[in-house]
């Protein structure tokens, strides 16, 4: 059976700091010390109100830029309900309709020799401001989870790719070309280990069946921690489409999105139950936070701050297409 | 449109409010009553006006990117209902929540 | 001279003359609270220890010849939803029964920094949910003048500490009138600043486009001190807007030449109280013979502001309220079943009282998917035709005049179970939180069963200076505020 994989990346970058996103408490990678980086915003406590951190803009300004996105020059910051332990306030503070950029791509090197150059278009890039963490309890006692809010508000960008990406090995050189980007312009250390970069896939097959194109439903795998593995979580689903799809027949809208994990010692990805009811984030403008308008002078800023890199690698990287055109003539 | 126990039902679990029969019942008169109120909005001709999300029209409000002081650890956990002095704990996240 | 029921100025005067002491004027008030509050219910919370302490190195300073602020060893009542650090802030709510902030609100950082003194934390309709402060899971305030009747709400027990003369001066939010309404049911003079005069850093949140923090005092020139000494930028709202505040005090007494007073003609309708009406009217008059012009203007969509209103308050506090889920503060239910939306659900459940859950079913069904543009969207833009009806009516005049509230304060229970009759009692209250204006409420007249009446002015953002003239030329002229009931 022919068939096309189609991938598309929703990646969050930890923006490189001294504060969170919406107060001057310190943002600094520290699992071992739990619950010593939050203030009373970060906890979300009754009264509390946040205000934007002029620097995390501006490394979102510069993020964008870098993978060649418009920029809005009017953008909003919306509040995404839902309950959950890691998420005090009950909601997170990010951008629905209005992200501050959109449309850019990234170009990859494929092919054997990776001589070749493919360009994966970025649909969105917006701010937001991440979670805590929750850590369950493992020994199947059933004992209390427990919750770390370091974490908590510390600035992120999302970019979120469109499904351009058709290969295993492609996601895997999309992710590391980003990578290799975002960490050389400086806004984002990405660490995958300690989560300042991290990536959700999602996959389906587009199978070619007497000339006709049938898209499977598409399944989206959360939380894979290094490169190798969202090449491998990919070639594992592809496998398994590809028999959910001749077993049942089933195409894209027939069935609910499926949400999946992945079990990297088992090399496996798994069904994670679905919500008990739809989830509604019931969307709407944080009253607490004004617009930010983008004048030419904060985006001149950001470009100057993009070309303090001199550094233009001569080895046909890529990137320095992108350093070249940002360059003052 | 006329609300339903079912929508009460729903909406209060979106809620995450635990509600008697006795409330859910009272809270079916009453936000039906209430809706049934609003839709004299329906009388306002709307076309072309923009939403007033704020009060005031202030834009680009930024605080400099300097650390101040964290709470200590004990004081953030102060007001939670149950800690093991270092994290706030909750009953086991099951997977479908 | 009694020290409880003087205004601010003239406890001032006394104590900078050395005739009294701030620990005298506080221990006053503090014997005020025990002989009247077992009756009137208002206080939550007193920390006597600590207000005279405080009262006393005010004195200190006073006599050492040290800076003192401009509210000089004052006791001011705080509604309980500003946080208090080290002190249990509850929003008269279950919920949040065992909760004390480990900061301070930046109204009771400059409260204190101006050398006002915290008498108590008071009492109010959980969450600033309400009209009546019926809606608190603590105690039932009642009305000075009358204690069978309702203070109003939400900040009832900042209006009935005023009224009950145990103290000069307090501290109240306004999301939807929730200042000028029990300012005009307990007789005493309640201001609602322009939406960024004030930070709302600190003030627990019900509808953040529309809550602001205000003064409640029992003369004009206490609203203007109180004002003075909370109001300006704050760089911890990204919502106060960086705007010098006046002096309110030093322009307080010029009369306002040339005043134009709008009255508005969609304002005359069925369920105004005759009584609230003659009172308004005779208000008029009173201001046309100081030489003032009224003029009758029309805000056209007035008749939508309760259902603009009752539809956005509730979806933002849908979501402000979604913080309270017994993980990292407040209530956690006992009893629940193995999962975490139990957990949550039943923590809730238990934790809000009846409007709470009301209002956040509300405002989560009209934020919910298929409903939102119907409901939020149009409540939005309908505000937006609001504000541009009162843009139109300023070109016109200074200031608009109308009654408070419909009606003179209800009896308690009197509406509790008829949700939308107590939302209409806000008719002519909400439209300036709607439109970010600021308005005040100053005592205007007595109905003839003994309560009072109060008139609202409202006026163009940033306006407050011109409104507090307004007020003191009818309080001079009338003599209203003078008034103090008798608690037998």
């Amino acid at each position: 059976m022919d068939y096309k994989v189609v991938i598309g990346l929703e990646v969050h970058v930890q923006l490189l700091t001294n504060t969170k996103l919406f107060s001057g408490c310190i943002n600094k990678f520290n699992p071992d010390n739990p619950n010593v980086q939050t203030d009373p915003v970060t906890i979300g406590m009754p009264g509390t109100l946040p205000v934007m951190n002029r620097k995390a803009f501006r490394l979102a300004l510069e993020t964008a830029l870098a993978l060649n996105c418009t920029i809005a020059r009017f953008t909003k910051w919306d509040r995404k309900q839902y309950y959950y332990p890691d998420l005090p306030k009950g909601y997170q503070i990010s951008q629905y309709d209005m992200p501050f950029s959109e449309h850019g791509w990234l170009e990859i090197a494929i092919g054997e020799e990776g001589t070749e150059k493919k360009r994966i278009r970025i649909l969105r890039a917006h701010l937001e401001e991440d979670a805590g963490k929750n850590m369950h309890d493992e020994t199947g006692k059933g004992g209390d989870s427990h919750v770390d809010l370091n974490r908590a508000g510390t600035p992120l960008v999302e970019i979120v790719s469109q499904p351009d990406i058709s290969s295993p090995a492609e996601a895997k050189a999309y992710l590391e070309e980003l990578k290799l980007l975002l960490s050389y312009i400086g806004v984002s250390d990405c660490n995958m280990q300690e989560g300042s970069l991290r990536c959700d896939a999602n996959i389906n097959l587009h199978v070619i069946k007497d000339g006709e194109t049938i898209p499977t439903p598409i399944v989206e795998v959360k939380n894979v921690n290094s490169f190798r593995n969202v090449e491998l979580a990919c070639e594992y689903e592809v496998t398994r489409q590809l028999e959910v799809f001749k077993e049942t027949g089933k195409r894209l809208g027939e069935v609910e999105k499926e949400t999946r994990g992945w079990n990297a010692v088992s090399g496996t990805t798994f069904s994670q139950r679905g919500k008990e009811e739809a989830s509604d984030y019931r969307y709407f403008p944080d009253p607490d936070l004004v617009p930010v308008v983008v004048s030419d002078e904060m985006l001149e800023e950001a470009k100057a701050n993009l070309c303090e890199f001199p550094a233009v690698r001569a080895n046909g990287s890529s990137r320095s297409t992108v350093f070249l055109r940002m360059m003052p003539k | 449109m006329s609300l339903t126990q079912a929508d009460v039902t729903k909406v209060a679990t979106l809620s995450r409010l635990a509600l008697s029969e006795e409330e859910s019942a009272q809270m079916l008169q009453h936000l039906g009553q209430i809706l049934g109120y609003f839709e004299i909005l329906q009388e306002v001709d709307t076309e072309n006006v923009e939403p007033m999300a704020h009060a005031i029209e202030l834009h680009n409000v930024f605080r400099e990117d300097e650390i101040l002081e964290s709470l200590p650890r004990e004081e953030a956990l102060a007001n939670a209902p149950k800690t093991d002095g270092k994290y706030f704990l909750v009953p086991q996240i099951l997977s479908n929540d | 001279m009694s020290l409880v029921g003087a205004t601010a100025s003239e406890l001032l005067s006394l104590m900078e003359k050395g005739e009294t002491t701030a620990v005298e004027v506080m221990q006053a008030h503090l014997d005020q609270i025990d002989s009247t509050d077992s009756k009137v219910e208002a206080y939550l919370h007193i920390d006597t220890e600590s207000a005279l302490k405080k009262a006393a190195d005010v004195d200190a300073r006073r006599k050492a010849g040290e800076p003192v602020g401009p509210l000089g060893g004052l006791p001011v009542a705080v509604k309980d939803v500003l946080c208090t650090r080290g002190v249990p802030t509850t929003c008269s709510s279950k919920m949040l029964e065992n909760f004390v902030p480990p900061y301070d609100a930046t109204v009771i950082k400059k409260m204190n920094a101006a050398d006002g003194i915290m008498i108590g934390k008071v009492n109010m309709d959980e969450f600033a949910m309400g009209s009546s402060t019926e809606n608190s899971a603590f105690k039932k305030t009642r009305n000075p003048w009358n204690l069978e009747h309702s203070p109003g709400g939400s900040s009832g027990g900042s209006a009935a500490a005023v009224a009950a003369m145990t103290a000069p001066l307090s501290l109240g939010s306004d999301t939807g009138g929730s200042i000028r309404q029990p300012a005009h049911f307990c007789g005493v003079v309640g201001m609602k600043p322009t939406y960024g005069r004030v930070s709302r850093y600190g003030l627990v949140a019900f509808a953040s486009s529309l809550d602001q923090v205000g003064p409640f005092a029992n003369d004009v020139h206490g609203a203007a001190l109180m004002l003075e000494a909370i109001a300006g930028h704050d760089n911890l709202d990204s919502t106060s807007v960086p705007k010098e505040v006046p002096s309110y005090t030093v322009s307080l007494d010029e009369p306002l030449k040339g005043l134009k007073i709008g009255i508005v003609k969609e304002h005359y309708v069925e369920g105004l109280n005759e009584e609230v009406e003659a009172a308004a009217r005779e208000a008029y008059k009173v201001y046309e013979s100081l030489g003032a012009e009224i003029v009758e203007i029309s805000l056209p969509n007035s008749k939508y502001c309760v259902a603009a209103y009752y539809i956005i308050a509730p979806a933002e506090a849908s979501s402000n309220l979604a913080r309270y889920d017994g993980v990292h503060y407040g209530h956690r239910s006992e009893s629940f079943g193995n999962s975490m939306i139990d957990m949550y659900s039943h923590s809730r459940g238990e934790g809000f009282g009846t409007e709470v859950k009301r209002r956040i079913m509300l405002g989560t069904y009209t934020l919910s998917a298929g409903y939102i543009d119907a409901y939020y969207v149009k409540a939005l833009k309908v505000r937006r035709l609001i504000r541009n009806d009162f843009d139109e009516a300023f070109k016109q005049v200074d200031v608009i005049a109308s009654p408070t509230s419909p009606n003179t304060a209800f009896k308690i229970g009197g509406l509790i179970n008829d949700p939308l009759a107590m939302y209409l009692e806000d008719i002519y209250t909400i439209s300036a939180n709607l439109a970010g204006l600021p308005g005040i409420s100053v005592p205007a007249g007595m109905s003839k069963a003994g309560l009072p009446i109060g008139l609202q002015l409202i006026a163009a953002p940033f306006e407050e200076e011109k409104l507090l003239r307004a007020a003191r030329m009818l309080e001079k002229e009338t003599g209203w505020t003078a008034k103090r009931p008798t608690l037998s």
